[in-house]
């Protein structure tokens, strides 16, 4: 499958606002590349055929009435099966949960994604319980890269993922708590965004580890992004951490490009075991945006030790009924490191969460005199699939524990980063981060913007 | 702390919740519990998080 052959979101939703294409004649295309192609890429757990044809032909009838379409008309999407769908259980990744009776609701997201005229097509492959950073799932098998099927897609929303780089889809929704949209971005190629946290609300969605849980997308294009963004956007008050804000369009935002930001690129941590080649893409990206100025951020490596900490005793107590009755029937991979979190010392989790506090002061005060930083997305390009160690520094280390080495210390203080692919000559890609100070997603997307304008992702 | 000695605490712990871990998974678990220590270390160690608030802010809902 060439991802050439299948449009982007923004180009559909034209088409099929001005009449040129039917959104029903889309989805059934839509569908037939998943029936022709997802059983060598393992994207999708579930295919909601009937539900997207009824939805595609929703939309048409509303075109036909000269009702006015959403900015997503006819978009095909789907979603990491974290978020409830009504009619399927919410697996998120595990084999417990697939037995839990059918959700009656959408997740609000969904939800509004319905509201733009996007079309659901189904549920998407990830790892167990979000806790993974692979694609791998014992479950189900592992998500695999489209652009190498031997390889990772990254996780854990893998599916996610793979159905847009695959061409499945234009615009797929996932989840990060630690990097697992920015990585599995990275691995496959395209563009991702990690909203600021609290920016969109969780509602409806299986959750991971609730101090570091955020929702965003994944697409081929920063447009394709923007579109999707601004559709889910709204604040809505059953996620008691969502941000009582306004909706703030960052699709107009897009043509400003890099004029009068202060962009610099973070040094130190970040380029002590990033390996050559993702220096380089980073360089590139750098070099593109005319980015000179450097910035080696202050206790990155403790930012990174407090997540972990925090995501290990969260996660570990919300599953601590099923590490009681069922922990045979959690993916090998996940289960023993849940199950050490859940022994942790409360003093760990509070001192972390503590430093969390000292951590976002330290980043404001950065924020204060830069608007952008530029970092790796991950050390290394894509793993082999089951590959289980890293050479990292000259050191072979755990693959599982590090491929978030970079993201987590941004998500740890809820930044928002937008990731983008940068690809040189055949080679697997890379990522760079784009973060910005909190609320300030519209930076880090015309930043992109003028990344991909400069054609960094195309290599 | 040798590795036995987390084993011991490690198994004690996850008795007292009820969490039975089978003999072929203690290996995994002592080390993860074991990489857990050494990030707490690493945060203990900066000695700003003890003269922090807590990040979580508790907010309470009007009723009704």
């Amino acid at each position: 499958m060439k991802t050439e052959d299948s449009p982007g979101a923004a180009a559909i939703a034209r088409a099929v606002a001005l009449g040129e294409v039917a959104a029903l004649d889309v989805t059934r295309a839509a569908l037939e590349r998943i029936a022709q192609g997802d059983a060598a890429i393992g994207a999708f757990t579930d295919v909601t055929r009937e539900r997207a044809l009824a939805e595609a032909e929703a939309v048409d009838r509303a075109r036909k009435e000269g009702q006015a379409l959403g900015p997503l008309a006819g978009v095909p999407y789907a979603v990491k099966n974290l978020y409830a769908v009504a009619g399927l259980p919410t697996r998120a990744g595990s084999r417990i949960n697939a037995a839990d009776p059918p959700a009656t609701a959408d997740a609000l997201l969904v939800t509004r994604m319905r509201a733009a005229g996007a079309v659901l097509l189904g549920a998407l492959n990830m790892g167990e319980y979000a806790y993974d950073f692979t694609g791998e799932n014992a479950h189900y098998g592992p998500s695999r890269n489209p652009l190498d099927t031997s390889r990772m897609t990254g996780g854990s929303s893998g599916g996610s993922a793979a159905a847009v780089a695959a061409g499945f889809v234009p615009v797929a929704l996932g989840s990060d708590t630690n990097g697992s949209i920015r990585v599995p971005a990275a691995f496959c190629g395209l563009y991702g965004l990690k909203p600021t946290y609290g920016r969109l609300p969780r509602t409806g969605t299986f959750p991971f580890c609730d101090s570091l849980d955020h929702l965003g997308p994944f697409a081929r294009s920063v447009i394709d992004l923007a579109l999707v963004y601004d559709a889910l956007q709204g604040h809505d008050g059953s996620d008691p951490v969502c941000a009582p804000r306004p909706v703030e369009r960052v699709s107009p935002e897009l043509t400003k490009g890099r004029a009068g930001l202060r962009i610099a690129v973070a040094t130190g941590y970040f380029r002590t075991d990033a390996e050559p080649a993702a220096l380089s893409a980073l360089e590139r990206a750098a070099d593109a945006l005319g980015a000179t100025q450097e910035i080696d951020i202050p206790r990155v490596a403790e930012a990174r030790a407090a997540a972990f900490l925090i995501t290990n005793a969260e996660g570990s107590a919300l599953h601590l009924e099923r590490l009681r009755r069922r922990a045979a029937d959690f993916d090998p991979d996940t289960r023993d490191r849940f199950i050490a979190g859940a022994l942790l010392p409360a003093s760990w989790y509070v001192a972390a969460q503590r430093f969390r506090r000292v951590f976002e002061t330290t980043m404001a005060g950065i924020f204060a005199h830069t608007d952008i930083i530029l970092a790796p997305a991950t050390p290394v390009s894509a793993p082999k699939l089951g590959q289980k160690t890293l050479m990292l520094g000259g050191r072979e280390v755990p693959l599982r524990a590090n491929m978030g080495l970079f993201t987590q210390p941004i998500s740890f203080v809820g930044l928002p980063v937008a990731a983008v692919p940068v690809r040189e000559g055949g080679a697997m890609p890379y990522g760079v981060q784009v973060m910005a100070a909190p609320w300030r997603e519209d930076l880090c997307l015309r930043v992109a913007a003028a990344l991909e304008a400069a054609g960094i992702a195309a290599g | 702390m040798t590795t036995d000695a987390t084993q011991a605490l490690v198994g004690s712990t996850a008795a007292s919740l009820g969490i039975e871990i089978a003999p072929e998974w203690m290996a995994n678990v002592v080390m993860f519990f074991s990489v857990a220590r050494s990030m707490a270390k690493l945060v203990e160690d900066t000695g700003a998080a003890a003269a922090s608030e807590a990040a979580p802010v508790f907010t309470p809902r009007a009723s009704g």
